[in-house]
């Protein structure tokens, strides 16, 4: 009677939980199996985790450009890339990463067959703050197994909530919706600009990003530990500073941070050149107001991505002289010395920050 | 590895479960199974962190030579050593730190911390070991082989959090024959224990611990009945937690035939103190007991305590012994003051207890249960928060302190409160809702419902109780997307 209660429970469970399997494994609502990506569920979820998609599937697609960086980098256009340098690319950009987070990926594709000529990295001075967390959704063994880790099997494959997106992925293709699948990314990895993230800013906003910083010279290292593995590999490194606003740029001077960020910049250049799009120009100091420039306070927009890519994959035609200046150790002081010149810009168009603000 | 993981559930269990009977099947003598259950053992142990495995293994090593030598010499210099190796161990990994920082608060000196980790489950198989060394002098304990020794230390079931096992209890089970063999009625029986574990961690507990999450993060301005729900929230928490690891302990056991003994009866269905603490965390109670309070309690009614000067009754003995059992209690959860104060608190609510005991006042059921759970909920918030000052400011909160805030929507209805300083308006704990419904459910299975250990008393192999335990698998084992540690790892 034990016997036969304790097999019936089992084989009950055990039956289940494949049924439950299969169906999320077919329905496939994250992306990350290949058996059926483009057909009845080719819409997947759209609130799904990046850090899980992206590095399955940049495995999977064997690109021979990535992009990576935070989600500003995932602002840099994977066809435009395609487009000027031949080479396949994937935007590995996740929101919040940091240096470690992006050494991990280029190692972890470095020692899997891979296509990799070129690696485009977008480097943000907050991540490189010495209280920056690593991100709480990276996960080292999944990035490290050469198979898919275990935890993401059972997390996509034995769950009420895989089960629930399988459903949901299934009623938007058949319905031809996007109720459940609208989603901030693209399949290439790069944001989705049909998302309109704008909000309201405010002093808030600007007292978070208005901290005292202190670079992580272990972030630092795995800048250099990346380009050592290109060295090694023959492959093309594209360093690029992001152009963030000028109101952000202001809130380091506010604060005293200025000579922190100069001297991040400094220890880069030892590194290797970088493409510093950053300081007080037309783009950094447009109105928040249009999104020609700027999804939002944080984030520039893909058009501001494609002059970047245009200016640093050398079709500086299309993007204007006074944007991006590679900086080596040769011309770092000469060019810290400009921006610091160039802030006398910055009075008169103080009025962006009365048009964002009102109780600025 | 966590019980509540799918690495545990799908891979490491299945395996070492299959593989022990096989082995079994293969030799009689158990010769390649026990040495199986103690890798495995092992390896679980060392998956959260392989740097502890060295620690551990030395513990073995040092009280198993330390016992076989107390078994043929009754050295009491041996005996020292081997307390003061265990103690020196749990010393320096978990209470350095905090005596260091004390140092230097009181004397005002500058002494660096060492900022040392706590080693995975060190409290509980040093106090396992100890019992045994004790035991071993006083003839109590046979020769047995260091690999049932090292079972009875690591086996993995209750090795991370117990319930504390003792080497009665567990090495004559080690060696049955009849243990060695695939029994379906434990097996069912185990499946059903383990399931109410696990369904009472992720479930229940895990739901409880996003309410606390959200009050720790605003202690200093929490008001009345944010507290109140903050606190219960707690006080479920830790015991749907704590019991659901323990019941999966008990559960994982019976499949490999082995009983280990429960550590919950229905704590909170108490009506006094005493009965609180002699229901809950049982194997740590009745641990204390037998090698603290007896030997104190007959120390000093032998000695010191009743010389011709200074005579002191009994109930002052036995309230004395007390009171040191939990303060040590408290000190063996966790390296603080806020423990030690938790401690205290249960011994001084024991021994007043006692006292109006002796009243013969009898209050009725419902009063007295209710004012010994009010009780435990303001206690347990030193148990929670490790800045004392940060609990005091929360109990105060508990008292209204801090005033008192309720929904907007609640205003129509309960207007006249706002005469009594009651505001309505937004708090700061989100979920309310949701943590009030948890809170009234928690409240139903507490009261309303027999615990594992009286259910599995009972338990038939039926139709119904196997589909019973099949949803409520799998209803947990799908929601294992989030998988968060038990409150007593960190102990």
């Amino acid at each position: 009677m034990y016997k036969k209660w304790a097999l019936t429970v089992i084989g009950a469970i055990v039956f289940l939980l494949v049924c439950s399997a299969t169906v999320s494994y077919i329905v496939d609502p994250y992306g990350i199996y290949p058996v059926t990506r483009k057909s009845f569920n080719e819409h997947k979820i759209g609130n799904r985790d990046p850090y899980l998609v992206k590095t399955y599937n940049s495995r999977d697609y064997q690109p021979e450009t990535i992009v990576l960086g935070t989600s500003r980098a995932m602002r840099l256009d994977p066809p435009l890339i395609e487009q000027i340098t031949g080479e396949s690319t994937y935007n590995l950009g996740l929101s919040a990463s940091n240096s470690y987070i992006q050494f991990s990926h280029v190692e972890s594709l470095l020692k899997r067959k891979n296509n990799l000529k070129t690696i485009i990295i977008g480097l943000d001075f907050e991540t490189f703050d010495i209280e920056y967390k690593t991100h709480v959704n990276f996960a080292e063994k999944r990035v490290a197994s050469p198979f898919y880790y275990f935890q993401d099997i059972a997390s996509t494959l034995l769950t009420k909530k895989s089960l629930l997106d399988s459903y949901y992925v299934l009623y938007d293709n058949v319905k031809n919706r996007d109720k459940y699948t609208k989603s901030s990314t693209l399949d290439d990895g790069s944001f989705n600009a049909e998302i309109k993230l704008r909000s309201e800013v405010s002093v808030n906003d600007l007292k978070r990003i208005a901290i005292q910083y202190e670079v992580s010279l272990n972030s630092i290292e795995y800048i250099k530990k990346i380009q050592d593995l290109c060295n090694e590999q023959d492959i093309q490194l594209y360093l690029y500073i992001s152009p963030i606003h000028a109101i952000i740029l202001e809130t380091f001077w506010q604060m005293d941070q200025w000579p922190v960020y100069e001297d991040w910049k400094r220890q880069l250049v030892s590194i290797a050149p970088i493409w510093d799009f950053s300081g007080y120009h037309d783009i950094s100091m447009s109105s928040l107001n249009h999104d020609t420039y700027y999804d939002d306070l944080s984030h520039f927009s893909k058009e501001t991505g494609n002059l970047m890519v245009y200016r640093m994959l050398g079709s500086e035609d299309y993007a204007p002289p006074w944007f991006g200046v590679q900086i080596t150790p040769d011309n770092i002081e000469e060019h810290l010395q400009k921006l610091r010149e160039s802030r006398s810009q910055w009075d008169y168009r103080d009025t962006d920050m009365q048009e964002l603000i009102q109780d600025y | 590895m966590l019980f509540n993981s799918p690495h545990f559930i799908f891979l490491y269990l299945p395996f070492v479960f299959i593989t022990y009977f096989l082995l079994n099947a293969w030799t009689a003598t158990q010769r390649y199974s026990k040495p199986w259950l103690v890798v495995c053992s092992l390896f679980f142990y060392g998956w959260w962190n392989p740097a502890y495995l060295p620690l551990i293994l030395l513990s073995i090593l040092a009280n198993y030579i330390v016992g076989r030598y107390l078994i043929s010499h009754k050295s009491r210099p041996a005996l020292l050593a081997g307390i003061v190796f265990n103690l020196g161990l749990l010393g320096y990994f978990k209470y350095l730190d905090f005596i260091l920082s004390n140092v230097n608060s009181l004397f005002s000196a500058n002494l660096p911390l060492m900022n040392i980790a706590l080693p995975l489950a060190i409290s509980f198989y040093t106090f396992q070991q100890i019992s045994y060394i004790i035991d071993c002098y006083n003839g109590k304990v046979k020769e047995q082989s260091l690999i049932n020794y090292s079972l009875f230390v690591t086996f993995f079931p209750q090795l991370v959090a117990g319930p504390i096992v003792h080497h009665r209890q567990m090495m004559p089970q080690f060696l049955q024959p009849a243990h060695h063999q695939i029994n379906y009625e434990n097996i069912s029986l185990g499946i059903y224990i383990f399931s109410i574990g696990l369904f009472k961690k992720v479930i229940l507990a895990d739901q409880f611990s996003t309410t606390v999450a959200s009050g720790m993060g605003v202690l200093d301005s929490i008001t009345f009945f944010d507290a109140w729900i903050v606190a219960l929230s707690y006080t479920f928490q830790l015991y749907f937690d704590f019991s659901g690891y323990s019941d999966m302990a008990v559960g994982l056991g019976l499949l490999f035939n082995i009983r280990i003994p429960i550590n919950f009866n229905s704590p909170y269905k108490a009506t006094n103190l005493q009965e609180v603490m002699s229901r809950w965390h049982i194997t740590l109670t009745r641990f204390l007991y037998d090698y603290v309070y007896i030997p104190v309690n007959r120390k000093l009614s032998r000695s010191a305590f009743m010389t011709k000067t200074l005579r002191l009754k009994t109930e002052w003995i036995t309230s004395l012994s007390l009171v040191l059992l939990f303060l040590i209690s408290g000190i063996w959860h966790g390296a603080g003051w806020n423990f030690i104060i938790w401690g205290l608190l249960i011994g001084i609510g024991i021994i007043v207890y006692r006292l109006w005991r002796k009243t013969n006042i009898r209050l009725p059921k419902a009063i007295a249960w209710g004012i010994t759970f009010a009780y435990v909920n303001v206690i347990l918030v030193f148990f929670k928060v490790s800045s004392v000052n940060e609990a005091l400011t929360f109990i105060k909160a508990m008292f209204g302190v801090n005033g008192a805030i309720l929904p907007e929507r609640l205003f129509s209805f309960l207007q006249p409160l706002e005469q009594l300083g009651i505001v309505f308006g937004p708090s700061d704990v989100p979920g309310k809702d949701k943590a009030l419904i948890y809170i009234v459910l928690g409240f139903i299975l507490i009261l309303g419902f027999k615990n594992t250990s009286e259910k599995a008393a009972t338990f038939k192999p039926t139709l119904i109780t196997a589909i019973f335990i099949v949803l409520i698998f799998l209803y947990a084992v799908m929601d294992m997307n989030k998988m968060s540690e038990f409150l007593y790892f960190n102990f």
